[in-house]
């Protein structure tokens, strides 16, 4: 059920961005698709949401297809945080950026005021504190917070983000993906994420690898790693502690490669101290 | 050199950027700039380009004073290349885009022409140099728009998150570009990175922080110093989860001899 995309082939610049491409997403699920830059991973997103209508093949949520004349209802249940989201800002100020939409769907101001409050809360802000504030005057991982807040609050069913970790500091990324977690485990949340590289997608249910504008792996980490040749070959790094565990198992240690990083560290340190008084 | 001597930059609304910022950006030299999101890194490249006045405190831009200069002056000695070059580029074609800053300096043909083609060879645009802005990869844009900012050969570039977009191998390619660039023209330049690889291979580096009054300078010094003097590993906000195992690795009494760059090199180095 939830959205579903068959089929799908997008024609661009003389070639296919997308071809003959397939993807289920089940209600609630959150989904990481990885691509490197010119994989098509821009072109999906815009497909999934509903604001590029593919050549060919369908889109469907929950059964209707959201390009047929009923489709329209559906379309508006399917959020898109474009890439560099906080250079779109519409409004002045964080109450107007945020109402703006609601506004447009003619919703009456007490009931929108009240939606902006709630998803506020939900971003870490403080309507009273930030309401009359230029979104322009927060730093880049708060400015990534607001303009995913003005998705959030036309309440979509699925929320897509395409690159929602690019520029942004190490905390910031870690903030962003404790924001998804939350949103994902409120439940009513199906997501999909689109990024260039493996960090930050362990939260995900499922991954899936994308090359040259087809799905060639659906899976979770260990079926990454067990074909890290088809990734490197597609310019997809694993994450840098899974290499770090690997390189190390090529030189004879022995350490985990798929536990935490905690485990990885100590296993490293204690055989370290043993090598050392060899 | 430009000189920031107890500067303070305070927003209208009354909140604090930057508190007591006392540090100097030499001349032919590469200074990293890392912190946190919200500890003024921005905000300290906005000031040394006079785009922003201190509140308190003074600047000097090789000895001028940006509250007294002109804008015009202080913005001829100081250039920046920032992320997003879709904003920054202005032709139709690679070569016209690299000259359209000369171009308004008023250089002759000649001039122009011989900065174009150091550009070019320092960051080894050879191949794309009459090639349409829109047919190139974001990361090939971002090359051009670093090498328009150099064509101006300003006496301090500014350089802010230009690799943010890049794979590793244009990233190298851009650093070695702009170290060489630097040299020739005993210029300053001013990074600001989350990236590890380019802390590495900066002279000094200027550790922000922020807290709840605002940014602070908070460590300046070697690459080495700055990363091994760290009290936590969130203090360098890198974007690479490789630091934060170095570090941990550390503390947990793993003496690495040097801070190694990538996870190859860790691998070499544990094994020694």
């Amino acid at each position: 059920m939830s959205l579903n995309l068959e089929h799908i082939g997008v024609r661009a610049g003389g070639r296919m961005v997308l071809s003959d491409f397939c993807l289920q997403l089940e209600e609630g699920e959150w989904m990481a698709v990885v691509g490197a830059n010119g994989s098509g991973r821009s072109t999906l997103a815009q497909v999934a949401a509903g604001l590029l209508k593919p050549r060919r093949g369908c889109v469907t949520f929950n059964g209707i297809d959201i390009w047929s004349r009923d489709g329209k209802p559906a379309r508006a249940r399917l959020g898109l945080v474009m890439q560099r989201a906080e250079d779109q800002f519409l409004g002045e100020t964080v109450y107007d950026d945020l109402a703006f939409g609601l506004r447009q769907r003619r919703v009456a101001e007490p009931e929108v005021e009240r939606s902006v409050e709630e998803t506020l809360g939900l971003v870490g802000f403080d309507l009273q504190e930030v309401r009359g504030r230029s979104p322009l005057g927060f730093s880049g991982g708060q400015r990534r917070r607001l303009a995913i807040a003005a998705i959030l609050v036309l309440q979509p069913k699925v929320l897509i983000l395409d690159e929602p970790f690019a520029g942004l500091d190490c905390q910031a990324r870690l903030d962003m993906v404790q924001l998804l977690e939350v949103l994902h485990r409120r439940g009513e949340m199906t997501i999909l994420s689109l990024t260039t590289d493996l960090d930050f997608v362990m939260q995900a249910n499922r991954l899936a690898l994308l090359i040259d504008g087809k799905i060639l792996l659906v899976g979770h980490m260990p079926d990454f790693v067990a074909n890290r040749t088809l990734c490197r070959e597609a310019g997809i790094m694993l994450p840098e502690v899974i290499r770090l565990a690997l390189g190390l198992r090529e030189r004879g240690w022995t350490v985990p490669i798929l536990g935490s990083v905690g485990a990885l560290e100590s296993a490293i340190a204690s055989q370290w101290g043993q090598r050392k008084h060899a | 050199m430009i000189d920031f001597a107890d500067v303070t930059y305070r927003y209208p609304d009354g909140t604090n950027a930057l508190t007591g910022a006392s540090v100097s950006f030499q001349s032919g030299e590469i200074t990293a700039i890392v912190g946190p999101n919200g500890s003024g890194k921005s905000t300290m490249a906005r000031l040394m380009m006079g785009l922003l006045l201190p509140t308190d405190g003074r600047i000097l831009v090789d000895e001028q004073d940006t509250r007294t200069t002109p804008a015009s002056v202080i913005r001829r000695l100081v250039g920046l290349a920032w992320q997003n070059p879709d904003n920054q580029l202005v032709c139709g074609v690679v070569e016209d885009d690299i000259a359209f800053g000369p171009e308004n300096l008023g250089l002759t043909t000649t001039e122009i022409a011989e900065r174009i083609d150091e550009a070019e060879d320092l960051l080894q645009l050879g191949d794309i140099r009459t090639t349409s802005i829109h047919s190139l990869s974001s990361a090939q844009k971002q090359l051009v728009a670093v090498a328009g900012a150099m064509a101006l050969r300003p006496s301090y570039l500014i350089l802010d998150e230009v690799t943010a977009r890049l794979d590793p191998s244009s990233s190298h390619r851009l650093l070695d570009g702009i170290r060489v660039w630097a040299r020739d023209h005993r210029s300053g330049v001013i990074m600001i990175t989350h990236h590890l690889s380019e802390v590495l291979r900066a002279d000094r580096v200027c550790r922000l922080e922020a807290l709840p009054s605002g940014g602070r300078v908070a460590a300046f010094g070697s690459p080495d110093e700055i990363l091994r003097d760290a009290k936590h590993d969130d203090d360098v906000a890198l974007e690479s989860p490789l630091y934060d195992t170095i570090f941990r690795l550390e503390q947990n009494g793993v003496h690495l001899a040097g801070v190694p760059e990538t996870v190859d090199e860790l691998v070499e180095q544990l094994c020694r």
